[in-house]
């Protein structure tokens, strides 16, 4: 609940307490009055109490006061004030799920994600947005991302979405969380099943047709490119992984954007350093630019086990593997296995063709427009300073010396 | 009790029913005492300038001081002096009357009264001259005199009148004391007297005593809870005080003030006595009950 000011409460409900805890206040703070009473000792109780008085000072602080206000904090803790600012900014975290099935086409849209963008920005009065990819965490402040409007090279795995459970934020997919979240609200954009390529089976492609059929056809034109520079061994073993995936070769060209395949892609001419490089039951031996990978943005080490400090020679990004190897003297070790570990490699850094969409994603994400009730996330904003935690600190404190002074 | 403008609750005395037989019990009671040499009441005065009547044969268990050894050596049997008091002894008995003597329930100054009274049974029985001196105002203090027992109850009948109020106090009391008396007694609270206030009539006077009558809210204030004093002299004079910290200073304020009295009391062989409103007159002139340790 939004009180203004910047001022928030995570749990409204709690401040319904105040007024019973005026009514306590009142009753706390209402002395009893003293009877009178006549005594011929008044000199006596006056001097007595001129004595007493040197302790009167440390209870003058009624403790009923310290106890009342402890109980105050522990109220407002429990309300959870959060602070955002004199001029709130209503600033939101959009989560997005950037998985092959936004991709697909959906019910009024030309893609789940698109028809999802849509909706939210009908529901609400979006404002500031940090766009988050729930898959990678990339976060784009500002303006949509218009890269995101065509899937990753890559397929990337649904957004763990627990993570993303926080207020002030809101989760884009395309059905409903198996787990709903606490305090994140949500928008599910539901989609028929989509049938169309799965996989690749070597040169052929399966496609499902829907339900229990499926059928195999060739597969859309994949090339290998690039080479020139890499060690001939290592050309040669992507040559035989290209054919066996049914690629063929492109040429020594940059691959295009629109074609799947993969590029090999090799570093600038030059003696290079030299290289003594041992992995898991294999090493090289040879000569490496170290600066030849270091600026480039999105690449991946390979190994990455292998620490910061390991010499970079081969990384990756999807459709792209980059070695900054100059020369390769010899491997050590199981051959085989490094053989097989490159292997991998190709296989993970392939771009497949765009229509090759798993079958999990292209199951029915259920129908029409999903958006909780209870998804209160841009009411909350983003960003505040939660005061719960002080607050109760505060209210123990309150409570000590309440104590103390009881004694 | 309204807030505090209707006066202490206890100014006026009544004689109580069976006065005068409890006073004839206690001529009784303090005679047989006397003759076994219990001592009662010697810190009023009672021993001291008697006048010899006679011998009588010594009764075992008697004070072995009484014995006539002068005798008992010549006729070889005890016999025990027997004395009396001086027929022409003078007694003043100085009552505080004051608006704090009507403190209570149960009334200081009935106690006062009923004690004082007593008290010059006691001496009136033995021929002495008693007289009391009380007043609410400087200026208007009263002597009640009885040189003879006929006016015994003229006596009790105008201390019985009284009214406990104004701010008369011993200390102006005392400054209408005579140069004739043998015997003052100091009947009040005390709480507006230091010992030095007397000392300047010691040396003219035989035998002092002093007895102090407390009320229960005085030696025994509540505990745990917050109370307003009022001065019953000036109401507007008012102490707001707890039933812990400050009581607890009080009553260590209250023991103080009555070691001093029994310590000056004592330098100066000078009878005291605490007596609570509300004990029987007799426990305090025969020593029983449970003030014994305090008692004449």
């Amino acid at each position: 609940m939004n009180l203004g000011l910047g001022w928030e409460w995570q749990h409204p409900w709690a401040l319904w307490g105040l007024p019973a805890l005026l009514w306590a206040w009142y009753w706390l703070s209402r002395k009893p009055r003293p009877p009178l009473r006549y005594t011929g000792s008044i000199s006596l109780w006056r001097a007595s109490s001129a004595l007493s008085n040197r302790t009167r000072t440390r209870r003058g602080l009624p403790h009923r006061f310290s106890e009342w206000l402890a109980l105050l904090l522990a109220l407002l803790a429990l309300a959870g004030p959060e602070w955002s600012g004199s001029t709130p900014p209503r600033r939101v975290r959009v989560v997005v799920d950037r998985s092959p099935s936004m991709y697909l086409p959906g019910e009024g849209g030309p893609t789940r994600l698109a028809l999802g963008l849509a909706s939210l920005r009908e529901l609400e009065d979006l404002g500031a947005v940090d766009w988050v990819d729930g898959s990678t965490g990339i976060t784009e402040q500002g303006g949509w991302p218009s890269a995101w409007d065509t899937a990753p090279g890559e397929a990337l795995q649904e957004p763990r979405w627990e993570r993303w459970d926080q207020p002030g934020t809101w989760w884009l997919t395309d059905h409903a969380p198996l787990a709903s979240p606490l305090r994140a609200g949500w928008l599910a954009t539901g989609g028929a099943e989509v049938p169309g390529p799965v996989a690749l089976v070597e040169d052929q492609e399966l496609v499902w047709l829907g339900g229990e059929r499926w059928e195999t056809r060739a597969a859309p034109h994949q090339e290998l490119r690039g080479g020139a520079g890499w060690p001939e061994a290592w050309r040669r073993l992507a040559g035989l992984w290209a054919e066996a995936r049914g690629l063929r070769f492109g040429g020594l060209d940059p691959l295009p954007q629109d074609v799947p395949g993969l590029e090999l892609v090799a570093a600038p001419e030059g003696p290079g350093v030299p290289l003594v490089w041992e992995g898991p039951g294999f090493g090289v031996r040879g000569a490496y630019a170290p600066e030849a990978l270091r600026g480039l943005a999105g690449l991946r080490p390979w190994l990455l086990a292998q620490g910061a400090d390991a010499p970079l020679w081969l990384a990756w990004e999807p459709g792209r593997c980059h070695t900054s190897l100059t020369r390769l003297d010899a491997v050590t070790g199981d051959a085989d296995a490094l053989a097989v570990a490159w292997i991998r490699v190709f296989d993970q850094t392939r771009r497949m063709p765009a229509e090759i969409v798993p079958q999990s994603e292209r199951i029915s994400a259920q129908a029409g427009l999903q958006r909780p009730e209870s998804g209160a996330a841009l009411e909350q904003g983003l960003g505040g300073t939660s005061w719960a935690s002080g607050l109760a600190v505060g209210s123990i404190l309150c409570l000590l010396l309440g104590l103390n002074l009881r004694r | 009790m309204g807030r505090g403008d209707s006066g202490p609750p206890c100014p006026e005395a009544s004689e109580p029913s069976q006065f005068l037989g409890r006073l004839e019990g206690l001529t009784l009671a303090y005679g047989r005492r006397r003759a076994q040499g219990a001592g009662a009441g010697r810190d009023l005065g009672f021993g001291r300038g008697q006048e010899f009547v006679g011998y009588r044969p010594y009764r075992p268990g008697e004070d072995a001081r009484a014995l006539d050894f002068s005798l008992l050596a010549r006729l070889g049997k005890p016999f025990v002096r027997v004395m009396r008091p001086e027929a022409h002894t003078a007694v003043t008995i100085l009552l505080d009357r004051s608006a704090s003597m009507a403190v209570g329930p149960p009334g200081k100054w009935q106690s006062a009264v009923e004690l004082a009274l007593a008290l010059g049974h006691l001496w009136g029985s033995v021929g002495a001259r008693v007289r009391w001196l009380h007043g609410s105002n400087p200026g208007s203090i009263e002597s009640l005199r009885m040189s003879r027992p006929v006016d015994a109850a003229a006596c009790r009948r105008a201390l019985f009148a009284t009214r406990a109020e104004g701010g008369l106090g011993l200390r102006d009391l005392l400054t209408a004391l005579g140069s004739g008396d043998d015997h003052v007694v100091l009947i009040g609270d005390l709480f507006d007297l230091q010992p030095r206030d007397l000392e300047p009539w010691l040396r003219a006077r035989s035998h002092w005593s002093l007895v102090r009558v407390l009320g229960p809210v005085e030696t025994a204030p509540p505990v745990g809870q917050a109370v307003v004093w009022l001065d019953p002299e000036d109401s507007r004079q008012r102490m707001v005080c707890d039933g812990g910290a400050d009581r607890w200073s009080y009553l260590q304020a209250l023991a103080d003030q009555d070691e001093a009295w029994q310590s000056w009391c004592g330098r100066h062989r000078i009878g005291y006595h605490v007596h609570l409103a509300g004990t029987p007159f007799e426990d305090a002139l025969l020593g029983r009950g449970p003030h014994q340790g305090l008692a004449l």
